[in-house]
């Protein structure tokens, strides 16, 4: 099973554009965004002006991080440290940006593949079971995705907490190990999965009407036997070329649903970050979150390729 | 194959009898070894408890820094690194003699010269000390090395609370060679002669420890002597109440900080976890009024604002009953603590009234709030948004006063910020009406810190009210010029009693040291002085 | 926050939808839901008082934490405090950031738009490029970025809200102004030698922008559902003000004794912004017979 060289060449190569384009896109709005903030960054770094920082420790740090720079320079270092993963030292946690990520980024990779892996099953049970069908199954089952699509992360996340911990007992209000991943990972999957399965339900609905689909039928094939051989391997493809993006939103519902959870990640990381206005630690997240976001796109296109008859050189699995 | 039969018939044994007997394992005596979590809710910005100065610094220095003396609950001082002391007939000069034999966990002998390093570094300005400073500079002169083994304290005037105040962890000794090191790495990892040391800080999650095996310089007033039973401690950050209290329940912690007043009902019930709880004496929570501030430099506005809020009934109500109301400016727990004070200004909405109409705010304005030509009656009171600087009962109180004041016609603006804005309003006399502030301390001479010239003239904040009176300073520095109870006795009574009738604060609870330990560590245990977590006699039962 | 939405939230490359046959909008009850559930919000925000007889900012501590009863339908706050009182004072704070921030989002776009239309080729290529990219970026962090940059306060949460919907929205406006421009009418209005601003600003802009009043419709519910995200994580309004954010925020801390603290505000915002989509899906359905997008 070999892929056609020179397309998967060309589009990853135009994904690669796209994600230094976004990076730099990133980078700039932000860079450009910090000159803005009122106060000396210097003073910040010192702790803040209840430090009292001496006018001489002020002046060792504006040269030492280069705040006494012609405006391009620092632009063009602040550019080349990110190329680097080199953000800089956190003004609160006085600790290297990358470091802090680091000691922060596994529980959230976690969350995130398992409510990926969440959403996956439950758009996939809900296409096999009512996509295509007549009459109130069928909508029951095109209601209950829009729903949960529509479903704020906070809100389903303050529900399921209610209900399974608080009240049921069922899962641990709060808890590292495999049962407090349990809930996180359900407010965050259960709302992508309702998305991935209206998108995967369209396309579904599409192909059931096409030739191969009465073909096999023609064959004898038992409808359950179309429906999960023939249909969903066609239909699941926008669905695929969405989990990239839909990692990406994954990891920024992160920060809800750890907040909720009281989970430790780059979530919870990234709003005490935002609350006490760390920009270097901000801006690493960002980033981390939107390198996260173009591999995963990288990485969803080459699934694209693997999964579409018509990108690979040898055709002929189905009809 | 008997060991399993056994352990089955025993489980058999214990669900049948319902046994929930825990204290019989403790028979066998305390276990060497093992590792355990202590849960804490703040975060220290640094780790050396001479820079700064604030608790949760002391509560981890506790750890793995000895102090000269230790405080015994009554107040009766005992030996530590000092095992013994003269004070001159003047209370001018204290002669420490130390324990011999004692070193520092890089190696470093613990000598007068160490501890005379301590000092100066704790004076120096860019340790950027706030506690001790506060403490010592009224009337601190200098340490002197008398021999290897006795370092003499002299000051400018006698001092009758140094002894408590140097009990405290915020007074730990440190090893001079890791000081010299600059504050920066001695922040990251100070090095002290105690039960466990120092691996390293990983921000924002924990401080490791380690048990310094060494350990032979315990307090008297230890439950024993040489080194600790754990051998490793986390000493772990979990500033979300919730998280906090669940790590405990689910055996993830050994020992939590601050259990949450929302689940004091909880714990109480729950037979696997014990409940230890210290008041702290010193200054309590309260809300200081800024007096150089145009509004509150009016004494009657001062008190009409005391009047309007039912203090009482907000504290019952945001702590749960768990925490209790405290209407005087030293805590219950303090020395020389005067009940006649605990409840100076009741709620009384209608003096209030009269007292800001005597003061001139009779004009009301569209939302139903107190004018005076023209300017509308509203102070602000900036507060940390961080959860754990800030617990949710916290602001459940300010709101509650919040609201209460807005019958008298008081607006109250309520201003969460991030920590660095929240800083720099200390000391910014411009910045705020209204402030929150408590100052833990053994000692009644408390309300000569937070209170008097010398505070306002360090200029670090402290002094939250900006307020100072000449005859409260005279009055505090006579009582810390005497050992003379009866003496004592009278001179602090005074001093409450002229800190109430100047209406600078609103006092609401002491804060308390508030621990639960899981069942299967045992002597946890809490001293006196600044209500740190001990650590040291601790041991598991598996 | 809720980067699910898929009218407004689907990436490159979209979703192929296929045309589902409706009813006529009247016949249904869930339009009929949607328009009385919304028209009860915009009367909260505009008249609370009619709606509750409540002062939101009256505490009573001796009822704190007291369940949802006939006196208090929603229960009350750890300050005694009616919760029902309180989410309909909040109504107005929340719909005011929602519209405010749909505005900022279309403004932006607008100024993006006429950039691209107006500016040439090659303007147009790197302002397309970078919306297209920045669109596919999570909302929510945009957002945190600029709270973070700004700092915190009710303003800044309007602002963040507002700009980072500017990217989905200035691919939309783009999406309408170049296929009016290559309307047979443009056409003929270049043959006729007007001006290219003329053309823009009396032909392309009005023909463009009616489609999207459907997206505002669509547009206000996700700026409710993220600025209330941002509000639950304790950025924005301040205490004691009933914004819906902040009270979740504030109740997530007595779940444990009160699940009513955050249940029923969330509850509001959820029906709300569904309520708001069925109504833009009406409208279009109205607008454009037979069509999506």
């Amino acid at each position: 099973m070999h892929t056609s060289g020179p397309a998967l060449a060309q589009r990853a190569a135009r994904r690669v554009l796209e994600a230094v384009l976004l990076l730099l896109a990133v980078g700039t709005i932000v860079f450009f965004l910090e000159q803005l903030v009122p106060g000396d960054p210097a003073i910040a770094i010192l702790g803040g002006a209840s430090a009292h920082p001496t006018p001489s420790a002020v002046e060792a740090v504006t040269h030492q991080y280069g705040f006494d720079r012609p405006l391009l320079a620092q632009y063009w270092s602040f550019l080349t440290g990110l190329l680097h993963l080199d953000f800089g030292e956190s003004y609160t946690l006085k600790q290297p940006v990358l470091e802090a990520i680091a000691g922060q980024v596994g529980p959230t990779l976690a969350l995130t593949f398992t409510a990926l892996a969440i959403a996956w099953v439950l758009s996939i049970l809900a296409t096999l079971a009512t996509a295509g069908r007549r009459g109130a199954w069928g909508r029951l089952g095109a209601g209950v995705e829009a729903a949960a699509a529509a479903l704020p992360q906070f809100w389903l996340g303050l529900v399921l907490l209610i209900v399974f911990a608080v009240r049921l007992h069922w899962f641990p209000v709060i808890g590292s190990g495999a049962a407090g991943l349990v809930l996180p990972a359900l407010t965050l999957g259960i709302p992508l999965g309702g998305f991935l399965a209206q998108v995967t339900r369209d396309e579904f609905e599409t192909k059931l009407r096409q030739p191969f689909v009465v073909s096999a039928r023609a064959r004898g094939m038992s409808d359950a036997g179309v429906r999960a051989r023939h249909v969903l391997r066609h239909a699941a493809l926008p669905g695929i070329s969405l989990s990239g993006w839909g990692l990406g939103s994954l990891v920024s519902g992160a920060v809800i649903a750890e907040v909720v959870f009281a989970r430790q990640g780059i979530g919870q990381l990234l709003v005490t970050a935002v609350t006490a206005r760390d920009l270097p630690l901000v801006v690493g997240i960002t980033f981390v979150v939107a390198l996260v976001y173009v591999v995963a796109n990288l990485l969803t296109d080459l699934a694209y390729v693997a999964v579409d008859p018509r990108l690979r050189s040898t055709i002929g699995a189905t009809a | 194959m008997r060991r399993l039969l056994l352990v089955a018939l025993s489980a058999v044994l214990l669900t049948s009898c319902a046994a929930r007997e825990t204290t019989t394992a403790r028979g066998a005596g305390p276990v060497r070894g093992g590792s355990i979590t202590y849960a804490a809710d703040r975060e220290p910005t640094c780790l050396d408890p001479h820079n700064n100065g604030d608790m949760p610094q002391t509560y981890v220095a506790r750890q793995y820094l000895d102090s000269l003396v230790s405080e015994e609950k009554g107040g009766k001082i005992v030996p530590w690194l000092a095992s013994g002391w003269t004070i001159s007939p003047d209370g001018r000069t204290y002669d420490f003699r130390l324990k011999p034999g004692v070193r520092f966990t890089d190696g470093t002998p613990l000598d007068a010269a160490a501890v005379v390093a301590n000092f100066d570094q704790i004076l120096d300005p860019k340790t950027q000390s706030s506690t001790d400073l506060l403490y010592l500079k009224s009337y601190y002169d200098k340490a002197t090395a008398l021999s290897s083994e006795v370092v003499r304290i002299s000051l400018k005037r006698p001092y009758s609370p140094l002894l408590s105040a140097l009990s405290q962890a915020f007074f730990g000794i440190e090893s001079p060679r890791a000081m010299a090191r600059g504050l920066q790495q001695n922040c990251e990892s100070p090095v002290g002669t105690g039960p466990f040391k120092v691996v390293k800080w990983h921000h924002e999650r924990d401080v490791e420890l380690v048990r310094n095996d060494a350990y032979h310089s315990a307090p008297a007033n230890a439950k024993h002597q040489g080194p600790a039973y754990l051998e490793h401690v986390t000493w772990k950050f979990l500033k979300d109440n919730t998280t906090r209290y669940g790590a405990l329940a689910s055996g993830e912690a050994d020992v939590i900080f601050n259990v949450p007043p929302e689940d004091e009902q909880t714990a109480k019930a729950d037979p696997s976890i014990t409940l230890q709880s210290f008041v702290h004496s010193g200054s309590p929570f309260s809300l200081d009024l800024n007096a150089a501030s145009p509004i509150f430099a009016d004494q009657r506005v001062r008190q009409a604002f005391i009047h309007a809020s039912d203090a009482k009934e907000a504290v019952q109500s945001a702590y749960a009953g768990v925490f209790p109301y405290e209407g005087n400016n030293i805590s219950s727990g303090t020395p020389f603590y005067d009940p006649r004070y605990h409840e100076p200004f009741p709620y009384d909405p209608a003096a209030a009234a009269r007292l800001l109409d005597e003061a001139g705010w009779t004009g009301r304005d569209a939302e139903g709030y107190r004018t005076k030509n023209g300017r509308p009656l509203t102070v602000r009171l900036p507060y940390k948004g961080d959860g754990a600087e800030t617990p949710p009962a916290d602001v459940t109180l300010l709101e509650d006063i919040q609201a209460m004041e807005r019958k008298a016609g008081i607006k109250v603006e309520l201003q969460a910020l991030d920590s660095a804005s929240a800083d720099a309003v200390w000391g910014d006399a411009k910045a705020y009406e209204l402030l929150g502030n408590y100052w833990n301390s053994p000692t009644p001479a408390v309300m000569y810190i937070k209170f008097s010239k010398a505070t306002l003239d360090v200029a670090n904040g402290q002094n939250t009210a900006f307020a100072w009176d000449p005859e409260l300073d005279d009055t505090l520095l006579r009582a810390a010029a005497t050992t003379d109870p009866a003496q004592q006795k009278q001179l602090y009574s005074s001093a409450q009693h002229l800190l109430t009738a100047k209406a600078w604060s609103l006092p609401l609870y002491p804060i308390q040291t508030r621990l639960a330990v899981s069942d299967r560590l045992h002597d946890v245990w809490i001293e006196v002085s600044e209500g740190e977590p001990v650590l040291s006699d601790a041991y598991l039962t598996s | 926050m809720s980067v699910l939405e898929p009218e407004l939230a689907a990436p490159v490359p979209g979703p192929v939808r296929t045309v589902r046959r409706e009813r006529g909008v009247l016949q249904r009850p869930g339009f009929w839901l949607a328009l009385a559930f919304t028209a009860l919000v915009v009367v909260a925000a505009v008249a609370p008082g009619l709606l509750t007889g409540q002062d939101p900012l009256e505490i009573h501590l001796a009822q704190s934490f007291a369940a949802p009863s006939a006196a208090h339908p929603f229960g009350t706050d750890q300050s005694g405090r009616d919760v029902l009182s309180r989410v309909v004072h909040g109504a107005g704070q929340s719909l005011l950031i929602g519209i405010g921030a749909t505005a900022l989002g279309l403004g932006g776009a607008l100024v993006l738009g006429l950039l691209g239309g107006l500016g040439g080729r090659a303007v147009d290529a790197v302002t397309t490029r970078i919306v297209e990219v920045l669109y596919a970026f999570p909302g929510l962090l945009l957002a945190l970025i600029l709270i973070a940059v700004f700092g915190n306060s009710a303003g800044t949460q309007l602002l963040a809200v507002g700009v980072a919907s500017v990217p989905g929205y200035a691919r939309m406006v783009r999406g309408q102004v170049l296929s009016v421009r290559g309307s047979l009418y443009v056409q003929a209005e270049r043959v006729l030698g007007h001006s290219p601003a003329r053309i823009l600003f009396r032909t392309v802009l009005p023909n463009a922008f009616r489609p999207l009043a459907v997206l505002v419709t669509l547009g206000i519910g996700q700026a409710i559902v993220w600025a209330t995200a941002l509000g639950f994580l304790g950025l924005g309004v301040q205490p004691p003000a009933p914004e819906w954010g902040a009270m979740l925020n504030a109740g997530r801390n007595y779940l444990q004794q009160a699940w009513w603290l955050d249940f029923f505000p969330g509850a509001v915002i959820v029906l709300f912004t569904l309520s708001l989509t069925a109504l833009g899906r009406a409208i279009r359905t109205a607008v454009q017979p037979g069509g999506h997008r």
